[in-house]
């Protein structure tokens, strides 16, 4: 009897024991489970650049058990600002995410984000950068996202259109008086019924705060700048300022080789002959079109210019432990086997010197003689100022160049204006 | 008198013919859409513009429901439009029943703050409207999408409108026989009132059917995006999918001209009610 309950009892003790051995285990491995940080990341690229991007989060996920990236396309650009914004404004920020060129100082100025110095010396570090790559990141002296891809404006033209009017299809205009020249020759009413149906040259003349890039870079050529030298100021209603707003106002109206109403898609299905556009388009357009395409360097003025486009990867303040994390996944994204790896598959300008110098990349300029055009260009690359007053000053000049453009206001007087509107914003 | 009458006969053409001129404007770009939804990828834009595809493709309504959730953004939207009118509905005829019929203290001053809130434009309350939600913990919820849109002053100022307009008469008539104020509004007031429904519920419907804005900000996950946002993410940066972007938007424009067709009848006729009385 009695042996039978030590018996039992000692059947009992062997139960609890291995009850609490396994709950012992359980928490083990419930403690790995939750070692592990996640970390949101909103992004906006599309087509095969996000499938590209995407793989690579899955690749750094794998390769990094202890991190998990809930990686988020959030739309466009517009679509993903606008998400960012509200998201900032009501303390709840995705930890990383990818931000177009302009962003950074807007983001900066609500105190959201981490600046990079606290994770690295910045100065050792971006050490291998181009300076054009920090550039674009830079504020105040300080960087404050992460450098992801960079594309550079740069020309389209097709050259079938070339042959047709006599024109060689390998001298592409270098400057702005041959551009003239060339688009004169390009714009054509080709069926006879009056109207033109071939334009000679496009580019996007709207005033939003993206599209305003694209006159900036006119401005630039013509000698011209948007702020005076130490940012108190903005300085675009100069000699410079105007002769860059009459080009456009002589292209569209005078010499009529651009559409104020451009057909959709107008490059790509012949159309349009010249085609301003950004680098990181040449291969999805080479592979849309079905004519002989050309890509060149931004005809030059008194400046050869061309304007920076892309994005860095920003690091949002939440907890130090997500923060370590996120800077663990920027990092890795622009190291230099990834940055290699994104630049020869996407065509965006390496931000590294050693990817620059890599014989893999050397390799593939070889391949692909549009992208030498890209990186010949890229020395003459400017970025927009990554200043907090850019996002209002740049929408403030956009608006003054559409009521020159399209509806006759006096260049100098539109300029005049816009200048004291903008400096309002300048503290 | 036949110069008379043939001179309304040629206004009534000329105005005909004007009506005509803009209907068919306004149905152009559904045309463009319905056309477009059925081409190939690269006869959407060509040299010279062609209303009709060359042969019937599949391709884009079979990429748009393939290439994303579709259905699933589609469940949502319906989830959320289905919640957001029946209780706006309830909770405008209600407080617009009480504007227009109750005597209680203040209640003017509520109704003119009603009104004032009618004034505030969407983008102004946003951001406090995020920061609440979020407190709430209902980011990226049914309650998130919802919650905002279940009480509106536009709603409760269109039913009290049409309560004003209708004959107090018949109300007393029906306490004087002992029914309760929620009985009269519940059995006499509201089967009159069909037409001001079926407006504001088709109001309701389209308003947060088409709602883009709230959907995008409040929604983190993939699981909870609505039709709306879900085509705007088609939007790509260089060459959209066209034929796909097309047949989405066919596929999201359906249930909105299905519910205005089903509410027709009535809509016309509380329009031609709001004509003849205000």
């Amino acid at each position: 009897m009695t042996k039978d309950k030590t018996e039992r009892g000692y059947i009992v003790r062997k139960k609890v024991l291995l009850l609490t051995l396994m709950f012992v285990l359980v928490f083990a491995i419930g403690s790995v489970a939750t070692a592990q940080v996640t970390i949101d990341y909103w992004h906006y690229l599309s087509g095969d650049n996000s499938q590209i991007h995407e793989a690579k989060v899955a690749e750094f996920n794998r390769l990094h058990p202890d991190i998990h990236v809930e990686v988020l396309y959030t739309g466009n650009q517009f679509a993903t600002r606008d998400k960012l914004m509200v998201a900032v404004a009501g303390g709840q920020p995705p930890h990383v995410a990818l931000m177009d060129q302009f962003w950074p100082p807007m983001m900066v100025a609500t105190g959201a984000m981490v600046p990079l110095k606290d994770f690295v010396d910045t100065d050792e570090y971006f050490e291998d950068f181009t300076s054009i790559s920090l550039d674009t990141v830079t504020i105040d002296g300080e960087q404050w996202t992460m450098p992801f891809s960079m594309s550079n404006q740069i020309l389209f033209y097709n050259k079938d259109m070339f042959r047709e009017v006599g024109l060689d299809p390998e001298k592409p205009p270098a400057t702005w008086d041959e551009l003239v020249e060339y688009g004169k020759l390009l714009t054509r009413d080709v069926d006879g019924d009056g109207q033109i149906d071939e334009w000679g040259v496009n580019f996007t003349t709207r005033a939003n705060i993206g599209a305003v890039y694209g006159f900036i870079t006119f401005l630039w050529q013509a000698g011209g700048e948007i702020y005076n030298e130490d940012f108190t100021a903005t300085a675009f209603n100069d000699e410079a300022a105007v002769e860059a707003v009459n080009f456009w106002i002589d292209l569209a109206h005078n010499h009529k080789i651009l559409t104020l109403s451009p057909p959709q898609e107008g490059f790509e299905v012949g159309r349009i002959a010249m085609q301003y556009s950004s680098t990181s388009g040449i291969a999805r357009t080479a592979e849309k079109v079905d004519f002989d395409f050309g890509v060149a360097p931004l005809p030059a003025h008194k400046e050869m210019v061309t304007g920076v486009g892309g994005s860095s990867m920003g690091i949002f303040r939440t907890t130090p432990e997500k923060e370590a994390a996120a800077w663990t996944f920027v990092e890795w994204m622009a190291n230099e086997e990834n940055n290699l790896e994104w630049s020869m598959a996407t065509g965006y300008t390496p931000l590294r010197k050693s990817v620059l110098a890599s014989d893999e990349y050397n390799q593939y300029l070889e391949e692909n003689p549009f992208i030498q055009t890209v990186i010949k260009q890229a020395q003459y690359a400017r970025a927009r100022p990554n200043v907090v007053s850019y996002a209002d000053v740049s929408r403030v000049l956009g608006i003054a160049v559409e009521e020159a453009l399209f509806a006759n206001v006096h260049p100098q007087q539109t300029l005049d204006n816009a200048v004291v509107e903008a400096n309002g914003f300048i503290f | 008198m036949n110069f008379l009458r043939l001179r309304t006969n040629i206004t009534r053409t000329i105005l005909y013919v004007i009506l005509l001129a803009l209907a068919i404007s306004m149905l152009l770009p559904f045309a463009w859409m319905l056309l477009s939804s059925f081409k190939a990828e690269d006869e959407v834009f060509t040299y010279d513009m062609n209303w009709l595809p060359s042969r019937i493709e599949f391709s884009g309504y079979y990429r748009a429901l393939t290439l994303q959730p579709f259905l699933m953004y589609g469940m949502n939207s319906i989830v959320v439009s289905a919640i957001v009118t029946t209780v706006q509905v309830a909770t405008a005829t209600l407080a617009g029943y009480a504007f227009a019929r109750l005597d209680f203290p203040g209640r003017n001053v509520i109704f003119l703050i009603y009104l004032s809130a009618m004034m505030i434009p969407v983008q102004a309350t946003i951001i406090p409207a995020f920061i609440l939600i979020n407190r709430m913990g209902f980011l990226d919820s049914y309650q998130g999408l919802t919650l905002p849109f279940l009480a509106t002053p536009f709603g409760a100022f269109l039913m009290r409108q049409f309560f004003l307009s209708m004959p107090k008469s018949l109300e007393e008539a029906a306490i004087i026989d002992g029914c309760s104020r929620f009985g009269v509004l519940l059995k006499v007031v509201l089967p009159l009132s069909k037409p001001a429904l079926a407006t504001l519920g088709l109001f309701t419907f389209m308003g947060v059917w088409n709602d883009f804005m709230w959907p995008m900000i409040i929604t983190t996950t993939a699981e909870m995006r609505t039709l709306q946002v879900g085509l705007a993410l088609m939007r790509t940066d260089l060459y959209p999918d066209w034929p796909m972007m097309m047949a989405a938007s066919v596929m999201a424009t359906l249930p909105v001209i299905l519910a205005f067709l089903s509410a027709q009848k009535q809509f016309i006729q509380s329009l031609a009610f709001t004509g003849v009385k205000y």
